[in-house]
């Protein structure tokens, strides 16, 4: 390589040194802070700097290992590790990074005794001061000064720079192999790269799964999916015996036998649903109606032999649909309880009642043969009253329309007879009970049984 | 640069060497810094893990909370119907077999669904409520299973940073030495759910009245959602507002569940949002704490402790009481009640049913309300006997009857026993409410009949007789009898149904009707008391002539009897 060949004399004449060794400490500076004259400021170009630097490197090696060999290879790690980040090094401080890295890459290879003797090299041969030697070695300069003193005290300084010199007598610096060093130096820069790299990711993996499985874990609590299923009613499970007040001077208990109720107009009624009194082999709602004595009525009764949990009674009157309030007991009896109040409606009774706000909130939908469309989607607890199609304004209450039209045969406007179920085929108010998805489970008014298609074809078999 | 020549010995060294600048010595020096630095984190580290390793071993488990030891006695009757409870807290203890798996599936995806895997404390969990505390997203709390497990029933309740640490190493503590099962028993034991119950067992109970094994997975769900904030979820059912919050939440434990595998896809759409019980529940019958009153008192003596340390002792009492046929009772004693109307003079009616042959006490009741009269008549109440002990003349009794006899006034609990002995041919059995003793789902008692001959079977026929011929003699026994005696003769056993008491025409002071065959014994006792001279105090009185009171202690007699011989 002819440049090799080239950069040889320079370090000719390094070596020439040896021949005065008697040259002023002070005088043999080859690295100073900055631009030095025997490392020449090599700019941004690594290879004019290697070139520059290689014999001065060579040089220092061999004192370090005291072999040849090992030496040109030191340097040659040297310059592939200072390639390999040369884009690293500040430009205005070369000389230390390259000689730092070449003092490490040493002491890399040999433990024992290393730093000793790269503190003599460093004082002896290359004439470096103690804080420089320390800032090298990344120790404390009082270390440095120990190891320095306590090389002396086997060696003067002059005999240790002769000892150097003698050294490096005769060798001649190969040339730098600086494709070599490229290639390695590039290798070694990509596969750092890539170590760091997997390091980041490492670092970064938990948090990053954390914050996504928090995310994740947000997102399913968000997206909860509620199921477009129509508003359950009021539905309360009661204990055996426990007593609910359902109005005024109306209680209500449940006891396995079968409902229990006590009003003013008759104490301690009872309906057992065990004893073949009601057919609960097939579904049915019965309903009983009373009038209380603040005018209002209490419609209550028993629903019974459903094919599946009822979620929903609703109670139509006269065009309007009202939720009843559902009593049943735990364990999914199969029968249960209905009740709800509604206003008087009779001219009879006339005054109006404030009372039966309550009851009537709940209610309040226009019947345009949807209510139970509109009950369902709609505002089944709307206190303010829905709009009336039929006058166009708010109606909170019933007054207007009669829920029980005088004349209408077969419904009790009269006092209902304890004991005595009115079960109303075709007559309000038609009670419909529906299950969690919105299907009629049973209707006061369809009889009985629920009518069942024949299937097609069904004659045949 | 200007050199003072006080550094000389610096200018000796390189003379000709220009100072390195500050900036090059400190990025030279960097190295070295990051290290030291490095290392003083390491130490810190270090002494900080090494403390906390120190804190652990020096942190005990504590004992559990006192307060969370005790548990309530719950009574029930002989169906298993709740009858009522006693004790400070309304909690029981149950093993976590009698819980349902799909419910602690539940209350792992509410509250730590990685409760099957973490050690204890979740680094994951306290970060996620920090990044949602910080964030401003719904506040979630960071503490596992354990924590509260930790934090409810083993430390005091106070709240600060040092307890938190403590809280920390003895959960950590706790997961090493104890099973997961173990610590989610002790969980679901002693977490408060609000309506005062804590413990999966009472919140089942106040929630939906059913048994802890026999919840559904809805209502499973909708109790691990209420554990969140059991104070204001426990308005669930009369509270709108509160009920659709709840719903909301259940929804979302129901969809943990799914994606946690606790519940299928097709579990997770058939589920319905449950009915729930009011709070506060509507009232029941005041007969109860009457039932309660005398189990209680037996149960504490067949096992040897105090009522109050049967209060807390998490015993479940099973009694004889027939709820059904003891609410019938006291519905059919109001209602006469009220046709008696008021005045000074006030009627008491004891009515006891017993089994013969076995002792169970079937009805008993001894008041109309606990709150006005704690006494209870039907077991304390010395009643005159007068003619109602007349067909037992002449007849040789021993053992537990053998000073009938000469007393006036025996309780009605006594005489029904009397009779009931007489129903089962001369053998007699010590009335008894309790039939069994559980705790924590094992047997701790089991009460046999204490049955001893009191007579011989000629004897009891004859008592028969003279009771046959007694009511034959009494006018307006009505169809009662004839229902009475009726049953008598299919079962083809002993009986009869008559009425007695003292005093005759307006001065009758009490009446007794008393019914029995083989398989129950009815005793109705009735006397009257008016307010005494002085406050608080009363005296006897004559029985009000209207209605009739024979006539209605053979009703009521009559009631009681068709409504224990239904279905």
């Amino acid at each position: 390589m002819n440049t090799g060949a080239g950069i040889h004399r320079p370090v000719v004449r390094v070596g020439a040194r040896r021949h005065v060794p008697a040259v002023e400490e002070v005088t043999y500076v080859p690295f100073a802070s900055g631009p030095s004259p025997q490392w020449p400021d090599a700019g941004d170009d690594f290879a004019d700097h290697a070139r520059a630097a290689w014999p001065r490197l060579v040089a220092v090696a061999l004192w370090l290992t005291e072999d040849a060999d090992a030496a040109e290879e030191l340097a040659r790690r040297t310059l592939v590790r200072v390639c390999a980040r040369w884009r690293r090094i500040p430009r205005d401080d070369v000389d230390f990074h390259v000689r730092r890295c070449l003092v490490r890459g040493f002491l890399r290879r040999r433990r024992p005794g290393g730093r000793r003797r790269a503190v003599l090299v460093l004082r002896h041969g290359e004439g470096l001061t103690e804080t420089e030697i320390a800032q090298v070695l990344g120790c404390s300069v009082g270390a440095v000064r120990a190891w320095v003193r306590r090389a002396e005290k086997e060696a003067g300084a002059e005999e240790r720079r002769a000892g150097f010199a003698a050294l490096l007598a005769g060798t001649v610096p190969p040339p730098v192999p600086l494709d070599g060093i490229r290639r390695d130096g590039a290798l070694r820069r990509r596969r750092r790269a890539g170590v760091a790299a997997a390091g980041c990711a490492l670092l970064l993996a938990p948090p990053a799964a954390l914050a996504l499985g928090s995310l994740t874990g947000g997102g399913a609590t968000g997206a909860a999916e509620v199921p477009d299923l129509p508003e359950p009613g009021p539905m309360r499970l009661v204990a055996p015996g426990e007593r609910v007040q359902a109005a005024e001077g109306v209680e209500i208990w449940l006891t396995p036998d079968g409902p229990h109720w006590s009003s003013p107009q008759g104490p301690g009624r009872f309906r057992p649903v065990r004893d073949g009194n009601l057919d609960r082999t097939r579904p049915g709602v019965s309903v009983l109606g009373e009038e209380l004595s603040d005018g209002s009525y209490f419609r209550t009764g028993v629903y019974h032999g459903l094919r599946g949990e009822p979620a929903r009674v609703e109670v139509r009157l006269d065009g309007r649909t009202v939720t009843a309030n559902v009593l049943t007991l735990a364990g999914s009896p199969g029968w249960g309880v209905w009740y709800v109040r509604t206003p008087p409606t009779d001219s009879r009774t006339g005054h109006p009642d404030s009372g039966t706000g309550r009851t009537a909130s709940r209610t309040g939908h226009p019947d345009s043969g949807t209510g139970r469309t509109d009950s369902r989607t709609g505002h089944p607890d709307s206190r303010t009253g829905q709009p009336d199609s039929r006058t166009g304004q708010p109606d909170p209450r019933f007054e207007r329309h009669p829920v029980f039209p005088t004349g209408r045969p077969g419904f009790p406007t009269e006092r209902a007879e304890p004991a005595v179920d009115a079960v109303l085929p075709g007559a309000a108010p038609a009670v419909t009970v529906y299950d969690a998805a919105g299907d009629v489970l049973v209707r006061s008014d369809a009889g009985p049984a629920v009518a069942r298609p024949v299937p097609v074809g069904a004659w045949r078999s | 640069m200007r050199r003072p020549e006080a550094v000389g010995r610096l200018l000796r060294r390189s003379p000709d060497r220009p100072r390195v600048p500050l900036r090059i010595r400190l990025r030279r020096g960097r190295g070295r810094w990051l290290r030291r630095l490095l290392v003083t984190f390491a130490v810190l580290l270090a002494a900080v893990c090494g403390a906390a390793v120190v804190a652990y071993r020096l942190t005990g488990i504590p004992e559990p909370h006192p307060e969370t030891v005790v548990q309530s006695t719950v009574f029930v009757d002989a169906d298993g119907s709740y009858l009522g409870r006693r004790g400070p807290v309304d909690r029981q203890e149950v093993p976590l077999s009698q819980v349902p798996r799909h419910v602690q599936d539940a209350v792992i995806a509410a509250e730590n669904r990685s409760f099957r895997t973490d050690s204890g404390v979740s680094p994951r969990a306290v970060a996620r409520a920090v990044w949602a505390t910080v964030s401003g997203g719904a506040p979630q709390g960071g503490s596992t299973i354990t924590q509260q497990y930790v934090k409810n029933a083993l430390l005091s309740p106070e709240r600060s940073l040092t307890r938190k640490a403590r809280e920390a190493l003895i959960a950590i503590k706790l997961d090493r030495t104890r099973g997961k099962d173990e610590i989610l028993e002790g969980y679901l034991n002693t977490v408060y759910f609000g309506r005062g119950a804590a413990g999966v067992q009472a919140a089942a109970r106040n929630y939906f009245d059913v048994a802890p094994q026999d919840l559904t997975v809805s209502q499973g769900a909708a109790l691990a959602a209420i554990v969140n904030i059991p104070s204001y979820y426990e308005k669930a059912g009369s509270d709108p507002e509160v009920t659709a919050k709840l719903r909301h939440r259940w929804e979302w434990v129901l969809d943990a569940m799914e994606a946690g595998g606790g519940i299928t896809e097709a579990q997770r759409r058939q589920a319905r949002f449950p009915a729930f019980r009011f709070y506060p529940p509507g009232e029941t019958e005041g007969q109860r704490q009457y039932l309660i009153d005398v189990a209680a008192k037996e149960a504490a003596g067949r096992l040897g402790i105090t009522e109050d340390q049967l209060a807390r002792g998490g015993y479940t009492v099973h009694t004889t009481f027939d709820l059904a046929l003891q609410d019938a009772t006291a519905e059919a004693v109001e209602n006469h009640a009220e046709e008696s109307g008021g005045g000074a003079v006030r009627t008491h009616t004891a009515v006891v049913g017993i089994e013969p042959g076995d002792g169970a006490v079937r009805v008993l009741y001894g008041g109309a309300d606990y709150a006005r009269q704690p006494f209870n008549d039907a077991v304390s109440g010395a009643v005159e006997a007068g003619s109602v002990l007349d067909p037992f003349e002449g007849v040789r009794l021993d053992g537990p009857l053998r000073g009938l006899h000469g007393s006036t006034a025996p309780t009605p609990l006594r005489l029904a026993s009397a009779y009931a002995a007489v129903a089962a041919d001369g053998v007699h059995a010590a009335p008894r409410t309790v039939a069994r003793i559980t705790r924590e789902g094992r047997s701790v008692h089991t009460a046999r009949p204490g049955t001893r001959r009191v007579l011989d079977e000629k004897g009891a026929f004859v008592v028969t007789s003279r009771a046959h011929e007694r009511s034959a003699g009494w006018s307006g026994t009505g169809p009662y009898v004839a229902a009475g005696a009726g049953g008598d003769g299919g079962d083809g056993g002993p009986g009869a149904f008559f009425t007695a008491g003292a005093g005759g025409g307006v001065a009758r002071r009490t009446v007794w009707s008393v019914g029995y065959d083989s398989r129950l014994a009815v005793t109705v006792a009735l006397f009257a008391d008016r307010p005494g001279p002085k406050k608080g105090t009363t005296v006897p009185a004559h029985l009000p002539d209207e209605p009739s009171p024979t006539g209605y202690a053979e009703q009521l007699a009559g009631e009681v009897w068709e409504a224990a011989s239904g279905p």
